[in-house]
């Protein structure tokens, strides 16, 4: 059973040699999450050929890489990530995968962030984010300083495409502002009310339609609650009026129906990236099925 | 009486007054001269002050006029992305863009305020005396020179990072006195293993880590130490140093990181309890092809000190050991996943040569995130040329993981392994595994073993019944649970 290794080696070899890096005419690039792939998309049009690594509707914050993944960004251009430490697999996965040719880009750049920890942080706290909230993405202003920095990022990485990037850009502000102001005009009889979220994901969209947040279901981020939390938090829930309670498909679904059947209001299992469901096809998409869900809800046509 | 009084009093009076005109003069004549002194070296101080002052404030306004030149540049690009984005001009990387050969910064990029708590585990003043910073030198110890390693973006100025491991075990089993295995050791709470890891750059083009390991039954020893070369044409890295090879699925995972609690007795019989874990050279890349299929090889050039699979005391001097990987993956469906390939290796064996086989596979199918499937099966073929040749020796294990909640994971594993040592014999381990992950730095595993009877070296083994409880925790995510 001596193994022929010369003759594998030299195959190797051979492969190596005569079969040169296929380098695509288009400007590959790899995201964390499908929203980001949604904005690559509409800025860089046809001359971007994009990548997500987490499907729609997985949560990037537990999201374990595949094999292929680690090949995908070996090939890749540009790397684009959230950032904060959302996705704090990425720098591994980007370190693995031996791309000199890199560049890599937070797109936070910029983006008011919340929930920034005082005091001292430790892992007692749960898995808490030091720099800041990291789910930016369903307030469609952040949404827009991200379209920006993916702006920025495709025309330091292909300069000669800039003017293309910028039209696109343009058209994708221009597409946006007509959709906030639709949002905007949905959700404006309901400012003020209170939501219970499962994880601490709502609070950007509850800052951009001014709804409250008296607790959230888990209390600590990233930990399963306790029978005496869900109790408590069914206490907040109706001291507090709390119109919805709001989780995403990856966690316990049971406790948040168990805590909005307790508290006789909606429970809203949404799904925050593009690709989710059908409707978030992209970017403005995925904001329009949040929002149209929270007005049935509010209206008291929710589930 | 009262006159005499009176007469008291006013010498008294007489002397005080007396007092004072003796003693006035010299008195003012004192605070006068001390005073001249004090204004004297108060102007002296007020003048050095001011030239101090007068020195800060040109550099301040030096400072100054760099910043604003900066602001007005960074201003007029950014009203210009603004109006119209293709006009700007940019000579380095926007904020939060990192150039391509620059690693993923470890820092939160230009933009972002960080919270006080972040600031205060910002490498502050060191403690000790330095002449680089003389104004640190009294700097309390104990103080903001303490760094938190692993926590992601606190920049850590020339500080590795550091992981730390803890393997905590107890075994239970109906093997008794008479039986080969017996060990009443065994049968006890042991922590099994422990680490520390220590990662860092170590220049712009190579990065260094240590593993300084204490196992159950030995002392502290040097588990890994190497270099790590990522710099290299063709997208090549190479390791120099003592490392795990890429050998199968699971050589590159240290013990403590197995879905299971013990390495397979398929691959534990002819490679070791603790896997290959070799001094030597590795290279290892993508293999370009215009299929764009996802083709990694790796290879190691190595000295063969892993007594269970070599034997580099029986072989030449300058007998080596190599060891290859060739492996292919892809996604499969929308969230799953498809590795396979095969490892190979050789090198001296006892009296002779030793040559492995490892053929693999991994299945990865996620309907949902709270729902993983994940299968393994891996075979390994062991052939020893020499005193102890029997043949070839083979060993297959199939392992089926369900993460069927958040942090739960259920297995069921079927080892099957030839003895070795022996003409015949082979050992057959069934074992459901229940694991918790109770966060992502502390796991908590359950196992139950049944294995068959069989032949070994030293006489017949009777069928066993094994329980295990395990706990571990992984600070610093350099060898991570999961």
């Amino acid at each position: 059973m001596q193994i022929p290794v010369a003759k594998i080696l030299s195959t190797i070899a051979i492969v190596l040699t005569l079969v040169s890096r296929s380098d695509a005419a288009s400007l590959r690039v790899v995201t964390t999450t499908t929203d980001l792939a949604s904005l690559v998309t509409t800025v860089g049009g046809d001359k971007v050929e994009v990548e997500a690594l987490v499907p729609g509707g997985f949560n990037a914050d537990f999201y374990q890489p595949r094999p292929s993944d680690l090949f995908k960004v070996h090939r890749a251009k540009l790397f684009m990530q959230i950032g904060l430490g959302l996705e704090e697999w990425s720098r591994d996965l980007v370190n693995e995968a031996n791309n000199s040719e890199l560049v890599k880009a937070q797109v936070s750049v910029g983006i008011p962030l919340m929930d920034v920890p005082k005091g001292r942080v430790d892992y007692s706290f749960g898995d808490i984010h030091p720099y800041g909230n990291p789910h930016y993405q369903l307030d469609p202003e952040a949404g827009r300083i991200m379209a920006k920095n993916v702006f920025n990022a495709l025309s330091y990485t292909d300069p000669a495409d800039k003017d293309y990037f910028a039209g696109n850009l343009k058209t994708f502000d221009e597409r946006l502002t007509a959709a906030e102001k639709k949002w905007d005009a949905e959700m404006a009889p309901f400012a003020g009310s209170a939501i219970i979220p499962y994880h601490e994901s709502w609070s950007y969209f509850a800052r951009a339609y001014k709804l409250m947040i008296p607790t959230t279901i888990e209390n600590k981020p990233g930990f399963a609650p306790s029978p005496s939390r869900v109790q408590e938090v069914i206490g907040i829930a109706k001291k507090e009026k709390v119109r919805a309670i709001v989780t995403e498909p990856y966690y316990d679904i049971s406790i948040a129906q168990l805590i909005a059947t307790e508290a006789g209001v909606p429970c809203l299992n949404l799904t925050i990236d593009v690709g989710g469901t059908s409707e978030q096809k992209d970017y403005i998409s995925m904001i329009d099925y949040v929002v149209s869900q929270f007005v049935k809800a509010f209206s008291g046509h929710g589930n | 009486m009262m006159r005499n009084a009176a007469n008291l009093w006013r010498w008294i009076w007489v002397l005080n007054a007396g007092l004072l005109i003796v003693f006035a003069k010299p008195l003012y004549a004192d605070s006068d001269d001390s005073l001249k002194a004090q204004n004297i070296e108060l102007k002296k101080k007020l003048a050095e002050f001011q030239t101090e002052l007068r020195e800060m404030h040109q550099r301040m306004e030096a400072l100054e006029a760099r910043v604003n030149g900066s602001a007005a540049k960074g201003a007029s690009a950014q009203s210009a992305v603004s109006a119209n984005p293709a006009a700007s001009e940019h000579s380095g990387p926007p904020p939060g863009v990192t150039p391509a050969g620059e690693p993923l910064p470890a820092s939160p990029p230009a933009g972002i305020t960080l919270g006080s708590a972040v600031k205060k585990l910002m490498p502050g003043p060191v403690t000790g005396p330095t002449s680089l910073a003389p104004a640190y030198a009294n700097a309390e110890p104990g103080g903001q020179g303490v760094i938190v390693p692993g926590l992601e973006g606190v920049s850590k100025t020339f500080i590795p990072d550091i992981g730390a491991v803890g393997d905590f075990t107890f075994r239970q089993s109906d093997i008794r006195r008479g039986d080969a295995r017996y060990n009443p050791a065994d049968d006890k709470f042991q922590p099994r293993d422990t680490q520390l890891i220590f990662f860092s750059p170590i220049d712009p083009y190579t990065t260094a880590q240590i593993s300084i390991d204490k196992p159950n039954n030995g002392p502290f020893n040097i588990e890994e130490a190497f270099l790590t070369f990522n710099k290299l044409p063709y997208d090549l890295s190479l390791r120099a140093g003592q490392f795990r090879p890429a050998f199968g699925l699971l050589n590159e995972t240290d013990t403590f990181q197995l879905p299971m609690v013990n390495r397979p007795n398929a691959l534990a019989f002819y490679i070791g309890d603790d896997g290959l874990i070799e001094p030597g050279l590795n290279v290892k890349g993508y293999i370009p092809n215009p299929w764009d299929l996802a083709l990694k090889a790796d290879f190691n050039f190595v000295s063969g000190i892993n007594q269970t699979a070599f034997d580099r005391h029986q072989g030449r001097t300058y007998d080596f050991a190599y060891i290859g990987t060739l492996d292919y993956s892809r996604d499969l469906f929308t969230t799953g996943a498809l590795t396979t390939g095969a490892s190979f290796a050789g090198g001296p064996g006892p009296g002779g040569a030793t040559y492995m086989e490892d053929p693999f596979i991994q299945l990865r199918y996620a309907p949902t995130q709270r729902q993983v499937w994940t299968w393994n099966l891996e075979a390994l073929l062991s052939e020893r040329t020499g005193a102890n040749d029997h043949g070839v020796k083979r060993g297959i294990y199939t392992l089926l993981d369900y993460n069927f909640r958040l942090r739960w994971h259920a297995g069921a594993l079927i080892d099957v392994a030839d003895v070795p040592g022996v003409p015949r014999g082979t050992e057959l381990g069934l074992s459901p595994i229940l694991t918790y992950f109770v966060s992502d730095n502390t796991r908590l595993r359950l196992q139950y073993t049944h294995t068959t009877a069989t032949q070994a070296a030293n006489g017949p083994l009777r069928a066993a019944d094994v329980v295990y409880l395990q706990a571990t925790f992984s600070l610093g995510n350099l060898k991570p649970l999961d």
